[in-house]
C-alpha cells in the first residue's frame, strides 16, 4: 500500500482519530450483523445525488474522494466503486494483512474483478521491459516464423525423391501372383 | 554515461493498459503535497478503523462462529443480486447481447450445415468415402 512510509508516525494518530471522526459511522457497522444486512449496507443502483454518493462511499468503506463508481452504461454495475486494476501481486508482502493469502483487509471494498487479479491469476506487477517492446518482440518474431512456414508450404523444398522399389519383381508372390507362372520382370533402372 | 547520451536501442518506458508502471517512473510516488498527505492519512485512519473491529471480533473471548466480511458480502452481492436490477437495455448493450448471445448460434449454425450440406453433396455424387469404423 502507498502509505506503507506514513504508516509508523501516523498509526497513532490514527487509531487516536478513531472516537472523534466517523463515530457515528464506526460503531453501527461493526456491531450490526451482517447476515441480518439491510437494504442500505447492500450494493443499490447507481448514485445520481451527492448525498447518495457520500452514503454510498461510506457504505463502501472509502473516502468520498476516492469514491468512483462505474460508469452508468447500464452493464449492471449498479453502485459499486470502480478500483485500480491492479492485481494482488503488486500488494505489499511485508504488510500484515487480515488475510495473508489473498493480500486483504477485513472490510477494504474488493475490486470487482478480485477473483482475476488473485495471486493465482491475472499478475499486472510492472514489467522488467515495456510492455510495447515485448509486444513488437513478441509479434515479429511470430510473423517470421508463420511466414517461414507458410512458404516452406507453397514452396516445398526437399532431396529429389522417387516411388518406392519393392524386390522379388515388385512382391508378385506376396500379392498374390501365380506361383506357376512366370512374373513379369521389372526393372527400375535405366543404363 | 554522459548527460543526455542514451545507451544504444534503449527505447522509453511507455505506460500500459495491462500492466501498472514501475514505482520509479510513476510520478504519484515522489507527489509528496500536504493534501496528498492528508488524503493518505484519513484513508489510514479508515484501515485502522477497520483492523480494530476485526481484531476486536478475532480476539474476542467468547468469538462468534463466523466472522463475517461486509466487503466480502457487498462484493458477492454485487456480482449477483445486483446486476439485474441495475440493468438496462442501451444501445451498447443490446449491441453486445446480440454478438455474444445470439452471434454463436447463428455462426455455428451456418458452419454445421454447410458442411453437411458439402458432405451431402459429395455423397450424391458419389465422390464421398464413407469411412469404415468398428467402434
Amino acid at each position: 500500500m502507498a502509505a506503507a512510509g506514513l504508516r509508523g508516525v501516523l498509526w497513532r494518530r490514527a487509531a487516536a482519530g478513531l472516537r472523534p471522526g466517523w463515530a457515528g459511522a464506526a460503531a453501527p457497522m461493526g456491531a450490526r450483523a451482517a447476515s441480518e444486512a439491510t437494504k442500505n449496507l447492500m450494493p443499490g443502483p447507481y448514485p445520481r445525488t451527492p448525498e447518495e454518493r457520500a452514503a454510498a462511499a461510506r457504505k463502501y468503506n472509502m473516502r468520498v474522494e476516492d469514491y468512483e463508481p462505474y460508469p452508468d452504461d447500464g452493464f449492471g454495475y449498479g453502485d459499486y466503486p470502480k478500483l485500480a486494476n491492479k492485481s494482488f501481486h503488486e500488494r505489499d508482502p511485508w504488510y500484515q494483512w487480515d488475510q495473508p493469502d489473498v493480500r486483504h483487509n477485513w472490510g477494504e471494498p474488493m475490486h470487482w474483478d478480485f477473483d482475476m487479479y488473485i495471486r493465482n491469476r491475472v499478475d499486472t506487477s510492472p514489467t522488467p521491459v515495456a510492455w510495447h517492446i515485448m509486444r513488437k518482440h513478441f509479434l515479429v518474431f511470430l510473423s517470421t516464423m508463420l511466414i517461414m512456414f507458410g512458404l516452406g508450404e507453397i514452396y516445398p523444398s526437399y532431396r529429389p525423391v522417387g516411388p518406392k522399389q519393392y524386390p522379388f519383381n515388385d512382391l508378385y508372390l506376396e500379392k498374390g501372383g501365380d506361383p506357376s507362372k512366370e512374373p513379369p520382370v521389372v526393372t527400375h533402372y535405366e543404363i | 554515461m554522459a548527460a543526455g547520451q542514451d545507451p544504444p536501442a534503449a527505447e522509453p518506458y511507455r505506460p500500459s493498459r495491462y500492466v501498472s508502471l514501475p514505482a520509479e517512473l510513476d510520478h504519484a510516488t515522489y507527489d509528496v503535497s500536504p493534501e496528498k498527505r492528508r488524503a493518505e492519512a484519513e484513508r489510514l485512519a479508515i484501515r485502522a478503523r477497520l483492523k480494530r473491529q476485526y481484531q476486536l471480533q478475532l480476539n474476542n473471548p467468547n468469538p462468534p462462529a463466523i466472522i463475517e466480511n461486509p466487503a466480502l458480502l457487498r462484493w458477492s452481492y454485487a456480482r449477483t443480486y445486483n446486476i439485474y436490477p441495475t440493468f438496462r437495455p442501451t444501445p451498447k448493450t443490446s449491441f453486445l447481447g446480440v454478438v455474444w448471445a445470439i452471434g454463436p448460434v447463428l455462426f455455428w449454425s451456418a458452419v454445421f450445415k454447410y458442411d453437411r450440406d458439402r458432405k451431402e453433396k459429395l455423397i450424391r455424387e458419389g465422390k464421398y468415402e464413407r469411412p469404415f469404423s468398428v467402434f
